[in-house]
């Protein structure tokens, strides 16, 4: 996972009226298209209902398994696994995260650590997490906080590491007390990172969670998906990764929102 | 070398080590240099003549390698909020809004909320930027910004005003408005204005005494008093006399 660019997605003017009327039109006519000719190839037979059943027999399974308990069941299991894998990793890596962006020691002693580690992907870890955790909840957790852990914690770094020198002067000229430089100036300056972190954070582990939900699980969406491979039912397989799919959507859209309210400053447009 | 004196430069020398050769850089030759109470002082030389550091002695945010810098007799150990400082990115926080950012040396004081509120309306209003409060840094012009950085280090009521090429970075005609403006603010507020610049023209406009300093390194070249009333005429005699004086001291220490 890259670190991103100080909030790139922000700097994008939030487009007014009728244009952003325009884009969600040409948005809603894309994912249209998308299903009309799924419609059509599972319509005229061209691929057999059982590798790619048709938008209908989803929805009604979809219907099925919202109605019986399960579809709910599963995404709140899921849910609470992100929550809590995420909430793991932003505790350790907001601290460490702030420690190596201030301090120039720390950031040579941890650094080549992190390197080396950061290329292992997580579903790399799951048999030493097994090995170590076992296959319950726990092992399960620290994989999801494995994933999580690397984007905040390196752009909590990047923040602290990229405070602008003429802030901190003039808060001192200001009278500022180390405490206070500290508070008002570095904290504020590396907050849009932390943000930005937090959401990849959050991205992360909903990434990683159905690699952890291979482990012996018994729940959880990507149990959803194993189970449907397991039982032939490709129609399960779809429900479970479309739900993914409308979850992260949605995820993605509150996160971006809290990022736009708490940075309302950096949306802001040049006055003519 | 009176007592009155607000800001007493002693043999103030700077030696940098520089990070690329590893070797002593001279910044400054030791200044000697006397600011009285209430006058506005103009640092002109070339880029990288050691004019920003000795301005930053006087802040207090560099420490001079050997001699002293003295406030009202008293040495200068650290920045303090007695001495404002603007500077040419302006510094204002893009986090707060203007009137958070004018009112953030009060903040830091432990000021109320209600008297923050008093100074950020009267310091705005100084300025020319009054109802601008809830605005952020961002949706500002430069002028704009640099007005806010003075009203932000005006907030603290200093006694000093220190100023680092403020309107450097200005188009023309904003700049010469800024100059009027800040004059303006000089004799309201009766602060002692040290002010660093690389225009002539700027520094015979505003000045009451012009220090023209050497090529790095850095040391007192001359000192050139005007005595010229304010609103000075650009256009006149007087003004270009003093401009090609100051301008005949200069050329010879244009670095290559």
């Amino acid at each position: 996972m890259k670190v991103m660019a100080l909030g790139s997605p922000l700097l994008r003017r939030i487009p007014g009226g009728r244009q952003a009327l325009e884009n969600r039109a040409v948005g809603i006519t894309s994912v249209a298209i998308v299903l009309v000719i799924w419609w059509i190839v599972t319509r005229l037979g061209f691929v057999s209902q059982v590798l790619l059943p048709a938008p209908a027999a989803i929805t009604t399974t979809f219907v099925e398994l919202t109605k019986s308990g399960d579809l709910p069941r599963h995404i709140a299991v899921s849910m609470g696994r992100v929550l809590v894998g995420f909430l793991i990793a932003f505790s350790l890596a907001i601290p460490l995260g702030t420690l190596v962006g201030v301090s120039r020691i720390s950031r040579s002693a941890i650094m080549p650590l992190v390197e080396l580690v950061r290329p292992i992907p997580p579903i790399a870890v799951i048999p030493m997490a097994i090995l170590w955790l076992g296959i319950g909840e726990v092992s399960k957790y620290s994989i999801i906080a494995y994933g999580a852990f690397f984007p905040i914690f390196l752009n909590t770094m990047t923040g602290f590491a990229a405070v602008d020198p003429v802030h901190v002067r003039a808060a001192l000229t200001l009278g500022a007390s180390r405490a206070q430089v500290f508070r008002y100036v570095i904290l504020m300056s590396a907050f849009p990172n932390i943000v930005v972190g937090a959401r990849l954070g959050m991205a992360m582990a909903f990434i990683v969670l159905v690699a952890s939900e291979l482990i012996a699980a018994e729940s959880g969406l990507g149990f959803l998906i194993m189970d449907a491979r397991n039982q032939f039912r490709s129609d399960w397989m779809f429900v479970g990764m479309i739900s993914m799919g409308i979850l992260g959507y949605l995820l993605n859209l509150v996160l971006l929102g809290i990022e736009r309210r708490v940075l309302r400053w950096r949306t802001v447009v040049h006055a003519k | 070398m009176t007592a009155a004196a607000k800001i007493e430069i002693r043999s103030v020398r700077k030696t940098y080590v520089s990070g690329a050769t590893n070797q002593l850089v001279e910044a400054l030759l030791p200044v000697d240099l006397d600011i009285a109470h209430g006058e506005f002082v103009c640092l002109l030389g070339p880029s990288g003549c050691g004019k920003s550091t000795l301005l930053n002695c006087i802040a207090g945010l560099v420490t001079p390698t050997s001699g002293e810098i003295l406030v009202d007799g008293k040495a200068v150990r650290a920045p303090g909020a007695d001495r404002g400082m603007v500077f040419q990115e302006h510094g204002l926080f893009p986090w707060m809004t203007v009137g958070d950012n004018v009112g953030f040396g009060p903040l830091l004081r432990g000021m109320r909320k209600d008297e923050r509120a008093q100074i950020v309306e009267r310091y705005l209003g100084l300025v020319g930027l009054s109802g601008w409060q809830q605005r952020f840094p961002g949706e500002l012009s430069g002028g704009m910004k640099q007005r806010v950085g003075i009203a932000r280090a005006l907030a603290n009521s200093p006694e000093i005003l220190l100023l680092d090429e403020p309107f450097g970075s200005l188009d023309a005609l904003t700049r010469d408005r800024m100059q009027d403006e800040l004059l303006n603010i000089w004799q309201a507020a009766k602060v002692t204005c040290v002010f660093v610049t690389h225009s002539i023209a700027e520094a015979v406009f505003l000045a009451d005494r012009i220090v023209v300093m050497t090529a790095r390194p850095g040391k007192v070249k001359a000192l050139i008093c005007i005595t010229t009333p304010r609103r000075r005429d650009r256009a006149s005699s007087g003004f270009t006399d003093i401009y090609h004086q100051a301008e005949r001291l200069l050329s010879t220490e244009v670095v290559e």
